[in-house]
């Protein structure tokens, strides 16, 4: 097992720990390349900025049967104006 | 200049249209008409559009007709009564409504409101990424539904799918520098 992580399996590590999908082995890692690593630090920091917002607006999505639904009137409403 | 295309309403502005909806109106049934009056009432006047706002601009103007009108309705099928409301109670002679008002400077209101426009924001720069990119990501995030899930809808490994979601974040991220932050 290697202690010592690229930047770009941290970038992976730092996306996993936002949704909570991260063993704790790589969680140390991950704090770890932190530590030593300015760069991945900063993408973590705006990563975790960009969870926080998220969190905090609450985007609402339509769900898909409502989206199903108005499709399915739209494409009858413009049947219906080409057929007039 | 812009043009309009109805087939892709749906798809693009649904999610930006309910978010704008649903904190004025406070409720998913009533925002789902609206949204769904003002996707036909597009189509109905689709000649009126002139392409010099862009296409959800314009059908933005058009939900904000849609919600006013929907207030009117409802005052005037029980408004009247509340309006008028005054009380007299021993020495103490008043307006109800005007008392209870909510106030205009609301800060609970205005950080709604606020949080709503961010969230608006975060809805156009979602709209902007790659298709699948954009919908791996929403499901994910968003709806919060299992890796695994995800994966087998997709039929992709899961070092793909965090593939995609970096990639989707470092989008967002750009994006809301841009258009937010600043």
């Amino acid at each position: 097992m290697k202690l010592f992580l690229k930047c770009r399996e941290a970038a992976c590590l730092c996306d996993k720990y936002q949704y909570k999908e991260i063993s704790i082995s790589d969680k140390l890692k991950l704090k770890l390349h932190l530590l030593l690593c300015k760069l991945c630090n900063k993408y973590a920091k705006k990563n975790q900025k960009l969870t926080n917002t998220l969190k905090a607006v609450e985007i609402k999505t339509l769900n898909p049967d409502s989206k199903l639904q108005l499709k399915e009137k739209l494409q009858k409403e413009l049947a219906d104006k080409l057929n007039t | 200049m812009e043009v309009l295309n109805p087939s892709k309403w749906v798809d693009n502005y649904a999610d930006y249209l309910y978010n704008y909806t649903i904190v004025r109106v406070n409720d998913a049934v009533i925002a789902q008409d609206l949204i769904s009056e003002t996707f036909l009432a597009g189509l109905r006047s689709k000649h009126n559009f002139k392409g010099e706002a862009s296409e959800r601009t314009w059908l933005i103007s058009i939900l904000k007709r849609k919600i006013i009108d929907y207030y009117r309705k409802k005052n005037s099928n029980k408004g009247r009564a509340e309006v008028l409301v005054s009380y007299k109670s021993g020495d103490i002679e008043g307006n109800w409504l005007e008392e209870n008002a909510a106030d205009l400077f609301d800060r609970t209101a205005e950080d709604r409101m606020e949080n709503n426009e961010l969230g608006l924001a975060i809805i156009k720069c979602l709209n902007k990424l790659p298709v699948k990119q954009g919908e791996i990501f929403k499901k994910k995030t968003i709806e919060n539904q299992d890796t695994d899930v995800l994966c087998k809808e997709y039929n992709i490994t899961p070092s793909n799918l965090w593939v995609i979601i970096h990639r989707a974040r470092k989008n967002l991220m750009e994006c809301l520098e841009k258009n937010w932050y600043n």
